[in-house]
């Protein structure tokens, strides 16, 4: 071995050794176990800066298919794709109704004006995300996730009516001589230029309405006859029990909890597990399944913002004491994804 | 990144995706250099590593508690590549098979080295003089042979070799605490 033996165990490994020098490290490799056992030392110091530089070329990729397989990554990709999915219905919805009428009445807009056609669209709000809508009269609504709003394509002139299921927050263009009329199956609130909040569950018998500015009539159909039964002014909040039919109207200071969902933050406020679990459910696309009774009677506080729903559960830990466990997403025999069923104790 | 650092710890048990991708991006090569120096085959590790990721996901809680994600990981995939070889092991129906007593034991310190190894050696290489390090880069990195690298930074291919040299040397000195 020459004076270093170390540029010699480089060109060694390089391949750029001659048959003398292999010949010489094989016989000081050898000579003795420490021999040995620096070659080794140097072939890895040798070896694995190219082996890591190998897989680093493919690094990327790696993540991108590791990823397509895990459920919580990849979820949160197909809510992506169903938003688009859902703009692109709409468009094409409008389209088609478009193409219908322009069939149905050529070039005649008198015949159209007088024999009017309502063609209704409907959309439902995907779980996990807030759908944003502007009307043919320029009223923008915000549906909470989940929830459901059915409206004509064209409001007629006398009266503009939309059906909500579910919570939608409403901007209403000011229309005077038309008023705007939000039907939900237990109330219904009729508007007069004004931002609102309405909250309506589709299997339970909650009816909620908020009111930012403007003023709105809470409305009950009876005997084919619109009863008018509150109005609410600014920062009211109302809360209607459709079973003992009664109607308690609060003042409310901060609104925010009420209408922070439409900037996509969730706020509770000494809310009720009932609450809590409605919104999470929609929000998150999950089912809760609440195992300890005496959790119903707990009260939940917390601001929420892009967490995802083990933080949130986690962070609303802090003000109640529960216990939750989160049973992954299984495949069903389609190669559908089930609902990941959140247990609370 | 410390792969001990509470707060990567607990973004992880959180299920933050970045904190994934984080992890993912700093360990991914050096755990495919590690299946790769079991199963001695590239693909195959590649493959070992992946799987671990997906598993190391499910199972993040109970990585968390060790405290370590990367030595975690690091023992998953020992175990899988030893679990792979033994299958095939099997199917050759080759009767010296593997000692039972491979890797499923208490792991030694000797692997808890050769596993950090992989890691510390990139932090190494980035310590180097600056032309040692070109040299080295453009070699073990860039796959440059030494005739280029001479080209490439005007120098001799003497030059090439004692730079390479003394990179290797350094690198020896920097990480002698995991060999033993």
């Amino acid at each position: 071995m020459e004076k270093d033996p170390v540029s010699l165990l480089a060109r060694y490994f390089e391949g750029h050794a001659s048959p003398s020098e292999r010949e010489a490290v094989e016989r000081w490799r050898r000579e003795d176990a420490g021999h040995e056992r620096l070659f080794q030392q140097y072939r890895t110091l040798w070896e694995v800066p190219s082996q890591l530089a190998r897989h680093e070329k493919n690094r990327e990729q790696a993540l991108a298919a590791v990823k397509r397989e895990i459920p919580a990554f990849r979820r949160r990709r197909r809510v992506y794709l169903l938003r688009y999915a859902a703009a692109a219905a709409l468009f094409i919805g409008l389209i088609l109704s478009g193409f219908f009428l322009g069939r149905s009445f050529p070039g005649d807009t008198s015949l159209r004006q007088r024999d009017e056609t309502v063609v209704f669209q409907h959309v439902t709000a995907n779980s996990g995300m807030v759908t944003r809508l502007t009307l043919a009269d320029g009223t923008e609504v915000t549906l909470f996730p989940g929830s459901e709003l059915t409206f004509p394509l064209h409001f007629n002139a006398q009266e503009r009516t939309v059906q909500l299921s579910g919570e939608g927050f409403f901007r209403i263009t000011h229309d005077e001589k038309s008023p705007f009329i939000v039907r939900t199956d237990k109330l219904d609130v009729r508007v007069l230029g004004t931002v609102f909040d309405v909250r309506t569950g589709k299997d339970d018998n909650l009816f909620e309405a908020v009111l930012v500015e403007g003023r709105i009539a809470l409305q009950k159909k009876e005997e084919g006859k619109e009863k008018r039964i509150a109005t609410l002014q600014p920062n009211q909040h109302a809360v209607y029990d459709p079973q003992k039919k009664s109607l308690q109207v609060k003042e409310e200071e901060d609104l925010e909890k009420y209408i922070a969902w439409t900037q996509g933050r969730l706020v509770f406020d000494a809310d009720s597990l009932r609450d809590v679990i409605r919104r999470l459910e929609s929000w998150y696309n999950v089912k809760i399944v609440v195992k300890d009774p005496r959790l119903w009677d707990y009260q939940f506080t917390g601001k929420f913002a892009g967490e995802s729903v083990e933080k949130v559960l986690k962070l609303l830990q802090y003000t109640s004491d529960f216990h939750f466990r989160v049973q992954q997403e299984r495949i069903d025999k389609n190669g559908y994804y089930s609902k990941k069923v959140i247990e609370l104790y | 990144m410390d792969p001990s650092s509470p707060f990567l710890i607990q973004a992880i048990v959180e299920g933050s995706e970045e904190a994934f991708d984080l992890l993912f991006r700093q360990y991914y090569a050096p755990l495919c250099v590690i299946g790769e120096s079991w199963v001695q085959d590239e693909d195959t590790a590649r493959c070992i590593v992946q799987e671990c990721f997906i598993k190391f996901w499910e199972k993040r809680h109970e990585a968390a508690r060790i405290g370590n994600l990367y030595g975690y990981l690091a023992h998953m995939v020992r175990n899988r590549c030893i679990d792979h070889l033994r299958q095939q092991e099997t199917e050759r129906r080759v009767k010296e098979a593997l000692p039972r007593d491979t890797g499923r034991g208490p792991v030694t310190e000797e692997q808890v080295m050769a596993d950090e190894l992989t890691v510390r050696i990139g932090k190494a290489i980035e310590q180097l003089p600056p032309r040692c390090r070109t040299a080295f880069v453009l070699s073990r990195r860039e796959g440059l042979t030494y005739p280029q690298i001479a080209e490439k930074m005007g120098i001799s291919l003497k030059g090439v070799e004692a730079l390479i040299a003394r990179a290797l040397k350094s690198l020896r000195e920097e990480l002698s605490d995991y060999f033993r």
